[in-house]
């Protein structure tokens, strides 16, 4: 399976994604817990793009690209905006009381829980974020 | 939709099915006034939730804090499994009450 959508930098654009999630999901039998994990994933990664990756009203385009080959499910989340690399953000520490932590923070911590690999290459003026996750059936 | 009922002295907010990027800031409006109440006794009911994204647990910090400001209580109730292990993860579920759905 390869699937592939393109999204605006626009925060409307996250329900265009859960459903292309959702698609995958249902094409792959995969269970509803991960479902909803992959979507979860998906969102923090795609806000994460369109909330800082772009000045504010440009116009842009980003690519999610799913592949299977019915052991591992791998996404590639591109775009062309500043260079970013999430995976380098220092992991929040969970054994503080969240209310004593700086808000928010969580979104990267969670997709790297989740998925099995999370790489970052920056390649001819695009992030290509690559996550990896073993689906089992 | 959320609501926010007031029963037995407590305050209690229902949510909706999702708590996401889209719906957050109508979320975190919504119970804006129930967070601030002194000594509040908060309970949020997520019977109705199937999905919370890390811009729902930003609020979640963000009424704990301000509960312990105000010295009230909170705690979260009905939370579907895959939630809870969402809170779990993140470190929620040592430093607040989180009760999982039967």
């Amino acid at each position: 399976m390869r699937k592939e959508i393109r999204i605006k930098n626009q925060v409307e654009e996250l329900d265009r994604v859960a459903r292309f999630i959702e698609e995958i999901g249902e094409e792959l039998g995969l269970d509803m817990e991960l479902q909803m994990n992959l979507n979860l994933v998906m969102e923090e990664m795609v806000s994460n793009v369109i909330f800082y990756a772009y000045p504010k009203k440009a116009d842009a385009t980003i690519e999610l690209m799913a592949e299977s080959d019915g052991k591992e499910l791998t996404f590639v989340l591109s775009d062309q905006g500043r260079a970013f690399d999430p995976t380098l953000k220092e992991d929040t520490d969970m054994n503080v009381n969240p209310a004593e932590r700086e808000l928010g923070g969580m979104g990267i911590f969670i997709v790297k829980n989740i998925m099995n690999q999370v790489t970052y290459q920056r390649l001819e003026g695009k992030n290509l974020l690559t996550m990896k996750k073993e689906i089992v059936n | 939709m959320t609501q926010i009922l007031k029963e037995d002295g407590k305050t209690i907010i229902k949510t909706g099915s999702r708590i996401d990027t889209i719906n957050a800031p109508q979320f975190e409006k919504d119970i804006e006034p129930a967070i601030q109440e002194a000594g509040v006794d908060l309970v949020m009911d997520c019977d109705e939730l199937s999905y919370m994204a890390s811009s729902g647990l930003r609020i979640i910090q963000k009424t704990m804090r301000a509960v312990m400001m105000k010295r009230g209580k909170f705690k979260m109730v009905n939370v579907s499994p895959e939630i809870y292990k969402v809170l779990n993860m993140t470190g929620f579920t040592k430093f607040m009450a989180v009760e999982q759905k039967a």
